[in-house]
């Protein structure tokens, strides 16, 4: 079964330049543009794997979404990765703290983008077998 | 001395008949005493005799003196003293002692110490005899000396007052309540000569004075030392000047008789404040009775007007001295709290830029690598977007730096205020958005005549472009768009107010949107530095710039600006 990922982003130009890196391997790829719609697609359709960034307008943003997500029994093999500008140490002690397994300081390159994806989804199909 | 208002019957006693043979006995020794005699019948209070001495001393005829046993020569304050003195010593049969003033023959009262004794025939009292001792001399020395100790006291407590007191109205404080009370005048001024050296302030704080200023007519706070009064010379002679009564002061000073009249002022004493044998200003007492100047009552006056000198020279230094160290931790206050704004404004200001200055960042980074693939897969459309990504992102990084560069300069240029005609600006401006308004169709309405404006030229463009720009943007996104410029005058201050018929700001969003980077609309074009550089601007210059509803529908933004000089 191909892995699916749900881009969160509020730029529709950041979300199509990461389905562009994304689309060429296999992978069944979902976006969403703000904290709320990233939640009803995640419980529509179970991402593997979130890509999702810190700093959206709106109601929620990245941290509460990721924190929304690891409460819900249903999403928790999900993994997610936080894309952020904001790469202080504070920033990525607040999003460990709300559950996120990894993280991307922008600005990053596709190829780091999609190393980290890989390494992500390998660690799925280990625990999956 | 035993005595009673009351007429004296007839004494008719058994014990009268043996003081009477005691009396013819004595007689010729209580004649000869140098002080004055008088004996009492034992049982009832009233002097059947006085000696000679006696009689001498209060000019009284014998009739007069047994009628009323002599009280008329008590003074009336000291009667009842001795009436109960010598009732109490009957009750018990024992001797007394009184001191009593006495009425003499020309009607002058002295002090007397009266003692009187049971004479006793056995256990039984037969008489009662009393001597009157003249004590006025030590009477008064002894009052005159408890007078001494207390002003010696008030003096020492005043004395050690001003030596006490800080500051000027410390030290008018005790003149005024201490020193011109304890001087039994009425009113008192300080003053003091001003670094001009021509003249004499009277110092605010020392009171009466707005009573005085009421009363006094041509009174002034300040006199030139050139004019004929009597604080005037006083300073210049270095010397007291005294007025006993009114008449006096006529001789000298004619025209101050007109100015006191109706100040219920009768006799003034004017006494040179000297501080280290220079002349610093002058002590003004009033008071309302005319008044003898002893030689000591001068000789105390100048003493406190020496201590007061020497407390308001020092006052005047520390009064300097703590002025200016206010000024200086004003100045520090001022300049820490300047600091602490600039250096929050910086933490806040690298914090969103680097944040900011990420995004295009990335997205150029991400485009880079993809375009490769993209070349590779010969995918033309993916290509041609990726490249206009890469144009548009440096457009906008440049876009980005230039407006920080501005926002860092903003307020801050070396450029002169010019006056410049605030219309003109905005036609400038007007004419560099010619292509957006002209692209997106606003109608913009403004008045045919401006005013003059003193300012600085590039930050007034700055001003009017940023305002202006966002206008033509965001006007009219239903309807068709439309912008309003307009300026009034408010408290001499012009405002320029900029108004359009877009969709608004909502009331929660207003104060943020002039935060640096914050956008209402994430996908628009602009930095979202715009409305930070207008307010910094604006706030540098003692302006400021609001934001509130327009009658339009969209946003109006008012901006004021004062003359600058």
């Amino acid at each position: 079964m191909k892995p699916k990922i749900l881009i969160v982003d509020d730029q529709p130009d950041l979300r199509k330049l990461v389905r562009l890196t994304l689309s060429p391997s296999n992978f069944e790829l979902y976006e969403a543009s703000d904290g709320l719609q990233a939640l009803d697609q995640a419980r529509a359709v179970k991402p593997d794997l979130v890509l999702l960034d810190v700093m959206m307008p709106g109601e929620m943003n990245g941290y509460q979404v990721c924190a929304t997500i690891r409460q819900e029994t249903e999403l928790q093999h999900a993994q997610i990765i936080l894309l952020t500008a904001r790469g202080q140490q504070n920033d990525l002690d607040a999003g460990f703290e709300s559950g996120a397994n990894n993280y991307l300081v922008k600005p990053f390159s596709p190829t780091q983008l999609l190393d980290l994806v890989y390494r992500c989804t390998r660690q799925l199909e280990a625990r999956g077998a | 001395m035993t005595i009673s208002h009351t007429r004296s019957k007839l004494p008719s006693s058994e014990g009268e008949g043996l003081l009477q043979s005691l009396l013819i006995e004595q007689q010729s020794a209580l004649e000869a005493m140098p002080h004055h005699v008088w004996i009492s019948p034992p049982d009832e209070p009233r002097i059947i005799y006085f000696n000679r001495r006696w009689y001498e001393y209060t000019g009284l005829g014998k009739r007069e003196a047994l009628r009323d046993s002599g009280a008329s020569t008590i003074h009336p304050d000291d009667l009842e003293l001795v009436i109960s003195s010598s009732a109490t010593a009957r009750l018990f049969s024992r001797a007394y002692s009184v001191d009593a003033r006495m009425r003499g023959r020309n009607g002058v009262y002295r002090w007397f110490r009266i003692r009187g004794a049971p004479t006793f025939s056995g256990d039984k009292v037969i008489a009662w005899v009393g001597t009157n001792t003249d004590i006025d001399e030590s009477r008064k020395m002894r009052d005159e000396l408890e007078a001494a100790h207390a002003r010696l006291a008030r003096v020492q407590a005043i004395t050690a007052l001003l030596t006490t007191t800080l500051t000027i109205s410390d030290v008018t404080g005790v003149f005024l309540d201490e020193v011109v009370p304890f001087l039994n005048a009425q009113s008192g001024i300080l003053g003091l000569l001003e670094p001009d050296g021509q003249h004499i302030r009277a110092l605010e704080q020392s009171g009466g004075f707005e009573a005085i200023a009421t009363v006094l007519k041509g009174f002034k706070s300040v006199i030139s030392l050139e004019e004929p009064r009597p604080s005037c010379d006083c300073f210049k002679l270095t010397k007291p000047i005294l007025f006993e009564s009114r008449s006096s002061m006529k001789r000298e000073y004619p025209m101050m008789i007109e100015d006191l009249k109706h100040s219920g002022i009768q006799a003034v004493a004017v006494l040179p404040l000297i501080s280290e044998a220079r002349p610093i200003g002058v002590m003004n007492l009033n008071f309302d009775h005319a008044t003898v100047f002893e030689p000591e009552r001068i000789e105390f006056m100048t003493t406190i007007a020496s201590l007061i000198a020497q407390a308001l020279d020092r006052a005047r230094l520390y009064d300097a001295q703590r002025e200016q160290a206010e000024v200086l931790e004003r100045r520090v206050q001022e300049r820490t709290h300047e600091l602490e704004l600039h250096k929050e404004e910086l933490e806040a200001f690298v914090y969103t830029v680097s944040h900011d200055l990420r995004a295009p960042l990335h997205k150029l980074s991400m485009t880079g690598g993809l375009l490769n693939n993209a070349i590779a897969a010969n995918q033309k459309e993916d290509v041609n977007w990726l490249v206009e990504g890469i144009e548009t992102g440096v457009r906008r990084m440049d876009q980005l730096i230039r407006d920080l560069l501005h926002l860092s300069r903003a307020g801050r240029t070396p450029e002169d205020p010019v006056l410049i005609n605030l219309g003109e600006t905005v036609e400038r401006v007007l004419s560099e958005l010619e292509p957006t308004i002209q692209t997106r169709g606003v109608l913009v309405q403004r008045p045919e005549s401006w005013p003059n404006v003193t300012y600085p030229q590039t930050e007034l463009y700055q001003i009017v472009l940023n305002l202006l720009g966002n206008a033509v943007r965001f006007s009219g996104q239903t309807s068709s768009p439309e912008v309003q410029v307009a300026w009034t005058l408010e408290d001499s201050n012009i405002v320029l107010c900029v108004e359009e018929n877009g969709a608004g700001i909502p009331e929660t969003q207003r104060d943020k949107v002039f935060e640096l980077f914050a956008k209402l609309d994430p996908s628009s074009s602009g930095t979202g530095v715009g409305l930070a550089i207008v307010k910094r601007i604006a706030e540098r210059h003692g302006g400021g710039v609001e934001l509130d509803g327009s009658p339009l529908g969209g946003a109006r933004f008012r901006v004021r600006i004062p003359h600058l000089n």
